[in-house]
C-alpha cells in the first residue's frame, strides 16, 4: 500500500481531539486524567495510553473512557522493522485492547522495543536504522497492522543518543508513509533531541516533510543530562519544562499540519501544578474540539 | 492481501521459526546495538577491532563506520540497564540465582552474565533472555564453577518452569512448538504434550529447598542493608535433598506467567515427557518399554492424558505438516 488520495480522506474523517495528556501503565508517579481534568477543566481533551499487551490498561484510563472521554492507545512493545515481531496474537491482543479504550487510531515510536522476541526485562526503545530498506520493511509492517486491526497506524520519530543510516530522520518517516500509507506522528521533543545530536538547526529537514500527514503531535519536557563519565546529551525525560527547541518546532508545525487532531503533552510524571502553564499555552495554540468542531479544524 | 508474499509467508508458516536463518543488515545491526548497550567489553572490541568482533555479521562497512564515529560513552549512558535486567532475571530464578550466590558469594558472578558468549548469542539470534541466563548458570555447574547439589535441583526445576511459560506463550503468538513440522512420509495420528505442559523430575527435597529460600528472602528482603554487614542471615541449613530418589512432576503454565507444579506418577511422567514432540502408538511404545511399561498401558495413560487436558491429539500429514485436531485436518 502507498500513499493515496483515499488515505488522506480517510485521515480528514479522523475526530479532532485537540490537546492531550500522556499516561503510561503502573509507572508512577503519574498525574490522574481525570482528577486533573476535575481540577483543571478544559486544558486536557484526550488521554494518550501507553501500554503493551502484556500489561493491559490499567484503572485511571478506564475510569476516563468509561465516562466517555475519548483516548487513544500508544503501543510500546512492537518492532517494525522486524516483520515476524506481528505475531497473530499481539495483533490480536492489540485490537482488544484497542476496542476496550475506543481508540480511533494506533500509535507509538517506530524502533526496536525490545530484543530477542517479546518478554519481560528484553524492553527498550532502539531507533530504527535509518535506511531506504528499513524504511520499506517498516512500512510493510505498518500495512499489516493497519490491514489486521482496521485501525489507522500512525509511526512516531523516537528518542536516541545515536542515529546509524543515511537518512535524515524525517526523510526516513516520509519514506515510511510514502510507502506504508499511513499518517505520522511527530515529537517535537524527540526530533529535537534528533536535530541537536546531529549538530542541525531544529527545523532543519521540515521544508520536504509532509506536514500535511501528521495527525498526532507530541510535545515533552527535556533537558540537559550528563554521565559520570562526563558524557552530555539532551535527555528526553519529560520534565514540565519544554526545550526552546521543541517550541520552536512546534510553531512552526503546527499552522503547517492542516490533518492535526490530537497534540499531546507527555507529562505525566510532574506536579500537576507544573504543567498547567504549559497546557494553558497549548490549548491556545491548538483550539479544543468544541471551539473548532467535532472532525475538522 | 496488501503486504508481500513473503510476509503472508511468514503468516502462515510460524510453526517452526529458525534463529539461524539470516536476517536483514539493519537488523543484525540493531542487535550489535543492544549488544554494546549492555556490554561494555564488547563496546571496546567493536571500537578497538570491529572487523573481528561483529564478524560473520554481513553488516554493511558504511553502517559500521557511522557506528563507530559515535562517542563511545553513550553506551553506557544508562548505568542501571544491567541491573534492571538482572533484577527481572533474578525474580523467575530466585531460588536457583540465591543459591548460586551462597556459594560464589560474587554478585559479578551473575552480572558477568551480560558478557557472556551466552547473552550475545541469545541477542543476535533473537532468543530468550532467561533461557540464555538458565543456560549461564548449567555451564557453571558443568565448568565446576558451582558445585552446590541444592542450587543444582533449584536450577533445574526453575529452568523447566522458565521453558514452560515460554512454550505457551510462544503457542499462544502463533509458534506452538507442538505444531512444528516432523519428518515426511510418516502421516496418522500423533499424541503431543499441550502448549508449554512439561514434565520434570527433580531430587526429593527440592520443593523443600525452594520454600526454604523463599522464606530467606522474604526475611532478608525486610531490611535490604543487611547485605552490607558480616553478620548478614544465611540460607544455611538446607533441607537435605536425594539425587538417588527423583520426584515427578507435572508443569501446567497459566496464561499470567504462573506455572502450577504437582507431583504425578513416574509413568505418567514419562509418557509426557515422551510427548513433547508429536508420537503415535509405535513411537510412544518404544519409548515406554524402556521404562517398563506396555504398549497398551502406554496408550492408555496417553489417552487419560488427553482426558486430562495435558496431551492433545494432532494430526501428522504426509509432507510432516501437524495440524492440531480442531482444524479439521485428516
Amino acid at each position: 500500500m502507498t500513499w493515496t488520495s483515499a488515505m488522506a480522506r480517510r485521515l480528514d474523517a479522523l475526530p479532532y481531539l485537540g490537546v492531550g495528556i500522556s499516561g503510561e501503565y503502573g509507572v508512577r508517579p503519574t498525574i490522574d486524567p481525570s482528577s486533573f481534568d476535575e481540577e483543571h477543566p478544559g486544558l486536557i481533551h484526550v488521554v494518550e495510553f501507553g501500554t503493551d499487551t502484556d500489561r493491559g490498561v490499567d484503572a485511571s484510563i478506564l475510569r476516563w473512557v468509561d465516562a466517555g472521554r475519548p483516548a487513544t492507545y500508544h503501543f510500546l512493545d512492537v518492532n517494525f522493522e522486524e516483520i515476524e515481531d506481528l505475531d497473530p496474537g499481539w495483533l490480536d491482543e492489540t485490537a482488544a485492547f484497542a476496542r476496550r479504550l475506543g481508540t480511533p487510531w494506533l500509535c507509538g515510536d517506530s524502533g526496536m522495543w525490545h530484543f530477542g522476541p517479546r518478554d519481560r526485562g528484553h524492553g527498550l526503545l532502539l531507533p530504527p536504522i535509518l535506511t531506504r530498506d528499513s524504511a520499506k520493511r517498516t512500512a510493510e509492517s505498518i500495512a499489516i497492522v493497519q490491514e489486521r486491526t482496521g485501525l489507522p497506524v500512525f509511526p512516531e520519530n523516537p528518542p536516541s543518543l545515536y542515529f546509524l543510516g543515511d537518512l535524515h530522520i524525517l526523510d526516513y518517516f516520509a519514506a515510511v508513509s510514502e510507502h506504508g500509507g499511513c499518517g505520522l506522528l511527530l515529537d517535537t521533543a524527540h526530533l529535537s533531541i534528533y536535530q541537536r545530536a546531529l549538530g542541525l538547526d531544529p527545523l532543519e529537514r521540515l521544508e520536504d516533510f509532509p506536514l500535511d500527514r501528521i495527525v498526532e503531535m507530541h510535545v515533552a519536557g527535556g533537558g540537559e543530562a550528563v554521565t559520570p563519565d562526563g558524557y552530555r546529551y539532551l535527555d528526553d525525560d519529560h520534565r514540565a519544562e519544554v526545550h526552546p527547541d521543541t517550541w520552536k518546532i512546534v510553531e512552526y508545525v503546527l499552522p503547517r499540519a492542516p490533518r492535526l487532531k490530537s497534540l499531546i503533552y507527555e507529562c505525566e510524571h510532574n506536579d500537576p501544578a507544573a504543567t498547567v502553564e504549559t497546557f494553558e499555552r497549548l490549548n491556545r495554540m491548538f483550539p479544543p474540539p468544541r471551539a473548532k468542531g467535532a472532525t475538522s479544524r | 492481501v496488501t503486504w508481500d508474499p513473503i510476509a503472508e509467508a511468514l503468516f502462515v508458516d510460524r510453526a517452526a521459526p529458525d534463529p539461524d536463518l539470516p536476517v536483514t543488515p539493519f537488523i543484525a545491526m540493531q542487535r550489535v546495538v543492544v549488544r554494546m548497550l549492555f556490554d561494555p567489553d564488547f563496546v571496546q572490541r567493536v571500537y578497538g577491532d570491529a572487523g573481528s568482533a561483529l564478524a560473520g555479521l554481513d553488516l554493511p562497512p558504511a553502517l559500521v563506520e557511522q557506528l563507530l564515529r559515535n562517542d563511545p560513552r553513550l553506551w553506557q549512558a544508562d548505568r542501571l540497564r544491567r541491573s534492571r535486567s538482572l533484577r527481572i532475571l533474578l525474580e523467575e530464578f530466585k531460588v536457583s540465582s540465591t543459591l548460586a550466590l551462597a556459594e560464589c558469594r560474587r554478585l559479578a558472578f551473575l552480572d558477568a552474565f551480560f558478557g557472556s558468549a551466552l547473552f550475545h548469542d541469545a541477542v543476535q539470534r533473537r532468543r530468550y533472555m532467561a533461557l540464555a541466563f538458565a543456560a549461564y548458570l548449567e555451564e557453571a555447574l558443568r565448568r565446576g564453577d558451582l558445585r552446590s547439589r541444592h542450587f543444582a535441583a533449584a536450577l533445574g526445576i526453575e529452568t523447566a518452569m522458565a521453558r514452560s511459560r515460554r512454550l505457551l506463550r510462544d503457542a499462544r503468538r502463533g509458534h506452538d512448538a507442538g505444531l512444528a513440522r516432523v519428518a515426511p512420509g510418516r502421516p496418522g495420528a500423533r499424541w503431543v504434550a499441550s502448549p508449554g505442559t512439561l514434565a520434570h523430575f527433580a531430587p526429593a527435597g527440592t520443593l523443600e529447598v525452594v520454600q526454604r529460600i523463599e522464606k530467606y528472602l522474604f526475611e532478608v528482603g525486610q531490611v535490604p542493608s543487611l547485605a552490607l554487614c558480616d553478620d548478614a542471615p544465611r540460607p544455611e541449613p538446607l533441607p537435605a535433598i536425594d539425587e538417588g530418589a527423583p520426584v515427578p512432576f507435572l508443569l501446567e503454565p497459566q496464561p499470567g506467567g504462573k506455572v502450577e507444579l504437582s507431583e504425578v506418577g513416574e509413568g505418567y511422567a514419562r509418557i509426557i515427557g515422551a510427548c513433547e514432540r508429536p508420537r503415535d502408538a509405535a513411537g510412544l511404545a518404544e519409548i515406554a518399554a524402556s521404562h517398563g511399561i506396555d504398549a497398551e498401558e502406554a496408550r492408555e495413560m496417553a489417552e487419560s492424558l488427553r482426558e486430562a487436558g495435558v496431551l492433545r491429539r494432532v494430526a501428522v500429514l504426509e509432507d510432516g505438516h501437524v495440524a492440531a485436531e480442531e482444524e479439521g485436518r485428516p
